[in-house]
């Protein structure tokens, strides 16, 4: 009996070893094997990275480096009353006083260490110092900018609809453009909405159009005459220019404004 | 597939056509702060020297005009950059903008051989770069280059606020002169600019309330008359007079009754004034053509100072059926009506305010009725709609009484004391309770009366 129990968990105990190592082989199917590429590298190119900046083209930068190097032109003699016939000569030399054109000189080759490789690319970094600063951008590509693609936020459609319209109400009143009407006969009653877009230059794009009423009464005059003021008054502060908040450019096309003037 | 895809663009460039643009923003202007419009009058130019004296005294009336409606401001001539301009050929206009003229009005005057003077004027949108209105005037004889510059004054004037203008037109007034004790009320007339002012009557006797016939031509006035067979006593007579040939009658006459405060219907057929008999004064209406009278009050009270308005069907007046002097407005042909506070009565009291409401006068226009008002010791000229609603005063000073409204239901005038003792004097003031001016006269003046425009 005693045998039995023995040789009854013997042989569990090898049924048990026998799965663990079989069964793992039985269930997992062969992967293929993926080859990565892999470039080795030393360890200064993967470190190093040189700084993102505006690069200029090639001729420019030799441009700039010209007018930096040469001297302020001197100040022209004063013309003759009757300007002489200028003769084409032979090319005059560069002023005594000019420096030579000093050519770029390619150093001579040598064997890099890392600590040179470090010296130059710091040494890049100031040398393309000026260059960005020549690059500074004008104000309309500032707004380029602003205009490329603004982060929108929860109430800016609000905020800019409040800006646009407080700008042009303000507009039309301080400037006088618009004005009490209350010379109008019966002017109660008096209202016109003129619809208009502004150009990038805060003008008027296009003609403004008479929304409300539909069409000019024809028996009406003081219906007309206010809307001939109303006309007015956008042709007078179109003049220059309306200001327009930078918000309005915000969407493309031009939104449309309704303007409604009342007396 | 190439057919397809063009079908495609068209549909979409077809569907984006029909569907109108949609603002995506509302702006409200509400005007403040009234400004007049700068406007530039140069002096017209002329084809001969003589011509051209008139037509620089021409600009000089129309640029008067306009500056003293207040509705207008003149910019200085010295200001022009375009000068000798020329009405056949368009204006530079940014020269105007420039020096924000808002409008610009380019004229000149011809004579021919035979006397006639021709005028002709453009009137310029400078800021809209166009014309607005042209017209031209051909008149027998220079005599009349003031009426001419009125007319372009007025034509101006419609056309930039779109409503008729009023300067060619008259006023006719009391001129007063002499002690307080031996007072000359004279029957005169002027321009409403006061330019031509002369005397109708020779002063005789004492004249008040004169008025105009819508026509221009008739006015009808109240005199203190000597009694024909009693001198010692005077009686209150109406008249009517015709300005062009000096006649006159006698409106009506009754026995131990006296008619005063009499005002023409606006198409002139009737006339409607107050009677006093037996201490009570009512409104009659008479009909000029058979003189049939038709009394409309019968109150006990007094009943005065009735006006029409424009169409004729309503009359305010003045009453004190209710205590003190105030307004009330009834038909024409004095039946019930619709109180605007309710209930049909056979007229209906629009004025509540504290103190005397006298002399209405139904706006031109039909919009407002002016009136004067006495309280605390002060006199004021005010307005109140015919419904009783928007009361405003407009001025106010030791005596202000007797308002007159402008053709165009713009103005009003009225005569003003200033203090004891001061005489009487023509002022006028804009229905805003703007430009309070007085109007120049020769003396001292008082019951002005305006004309409708002339024709």
């Amino acid at each position: 009996m005693q045998a039995g129990v023995y040789f009854s968990v013997a042989l569990h105990i090898a049924i048990a070893a026998a799965g663990i190592v079989v069964a793992p082989t039985l269930a997992a199917e062969p992967t293929p094997m993926v080859i990565l590429p892999v470039e080795l590298l030393t360890i200064s190119d993967s470190t190093n990275v040189a700084p993102v900046i505006d690069v200029q083209p090639e001729a420019e930068i030799e441009e700039f480096a010209e007018e930096m190097a040469e001297p302020e032109p001197a100040p022209a003699a004063a013309p003759a009353e009757e300007a002489p016939e200028i003769i084409p000569t032979e090319r005059a030399p560069d002023s005594e006083t000019a420096p030579p054109k000093s050519e770029p000189k390619p150093a001579p080759p040598k064997e890099e260490s890392f600590d040179d490789f470090l010296e130059s690319a710091l040494k890049s970094v100031k040398d393309n110092k000026p260059v960005r600063a020549a690059s500074q951008k004008t104000a309309a590509d500032l707004r380029n900018v602003e205009d490329a693609a603004p982060r929108k936020g929860v109430g800016d459609n609000v905020r800019m609809t409040m800006t646009v319209a407080d700008a042009i109400r303000s507009q039309l009143l301080s400037r006088g453009c618009w004005a009490d009407q209350d010379d109008m006969p019966d002017a109660k009653r008096l209202r016109t909405v003129i619809r208009i877009r502004f150009d990038r230059d805060g003008r008027l794009m296009g003609a403004p159009e008479l929304r409300e009423p539909g069409r000019l009464p024809s028996g009406d005059q003081p219906m007309q005459i206010f809307v001939q003021r109303a006309q007015r008054a956008l042709d007078m502060c179109n003049k220059p220019r309306f200001t327009v908040p930078p918000e309005y450019y915000e969407t493309s096309p031009a939104q449309w404004i309704d303007i409604e003037f009342t007396p | 597939m190439r057919n397809v895809h063009l079908f495609i663009v068209l549909l979409v460039t077809a569907f984006g056509a029909g569907v109108p643009a949609h603002a995506q923003l509302r702006v409200t202007v509400e005007g403040v702060n009234f400004q007049p419009m700068p406007i530039a009058v140069p002096d017209f130019d002329g084809a001969s020297a003589p011509a051209k004296a008139v037509a620089t005294q021409m600009a000089d009336v129309i640029r008067a005009d306009l500056a003293g409606s207040a509705i207008f401001r003149m910019i200085d001539q010295t200001a022009f950059i375009e000068r000798d301009l020329d009405i056949s050929l368009a204006p530079r206009f940014p020269d105007w903008t420039v020096i924000q003229a808002q409008a610009l009005v380019v004229g000149n005057v011809v004579i021919d051989a035979s006397g006639n003077m021709v005028t002709q004027f453009r009137l310029y949108d400078v800021f809209g770069s166009k014309e607005l209105f042209a017209q031209q005037y051909t008149v027998p004889t220079t005599d009349n280059w003031r009426r001419v510059a009125h007319k372009v004054a007025d034509d101006v004037y419609a056309q930039l606020t779109g409503e008729q203008g009023y300067f060619d037109s008259r006023i006719v007034f009391v001129s007063e002169s002499g002690p307080v004790t031996d007072r000359r009320r004279r029957l005169a007339i002027m321009d409403q600019d006061g330019a031509n002012a002369e005397h109708l009557l020779s002063g005789v006797n004492s004249v008040l309330t004169p008025r105009f016939s819508p026509s221009s031509q008739t006015i009808i006035y109240s005199a203190f008359v000597a009694d024909a067979r009693n001198p010692a006593i005077t009686r209150l007579r109406v008249y009517l007079y015709d300005i062009e040939t000096g006649r006159q009658e006698v409106l009506s006459e009754i026995e131990r009754a006296t008619n005063y405060a009499a005002r023409f219907s606006p198409d002139g057929k009737s006339v409607v004034m107050s009677r006093e008999k037996n201490g009570n004064s009512d409104i009659y209406a008479i009909e000029l053509a058979r003189r049939a009278e038709t009394r409309l009050t019968t109150s006990p009270s007094v009943d005065t100072s009735p006006s029409y308005s424009p169409d004729g069907r309503s009359i305010v007046f003045t009453s004190d059926r209710g205590g003190s002097p105030q307004l009330y407005v009834m038909r024409a042909d004095g039946g019930a009506m619709s109180c605007p506070n309710g209930g049909t009565e056979t007229a209906c009291r629009i004025s509540f305010g504290e103190g005397n409401y006298t002399t209405p006068v139904w706006s031109p226009r039909g919009d407002w009725v002016a009136f004067t008002k006495q309280q605390s010791g002060r006199f004021f000229i005010g307005v109140i709609q015919p419904d009783g609603k928007g009361e405003r005063l407009l001025t106010e000073s030791y005596l202000d009484e007797g308002p007159t409204w402008s053709p165009n239901g713009r103005v009003i005038s009225f005569f003003r004391e200033a203090g004891p003792g001061a005489g009487p004097r023509l002022w006028s003031i804009d229905l805003t309770g703007r430009n309070l001016k007085r109007l120049p006269t020769p003396g001292d003046a008082s019951d002005p009366a305006w004309s409708p425009l002339l024709r």
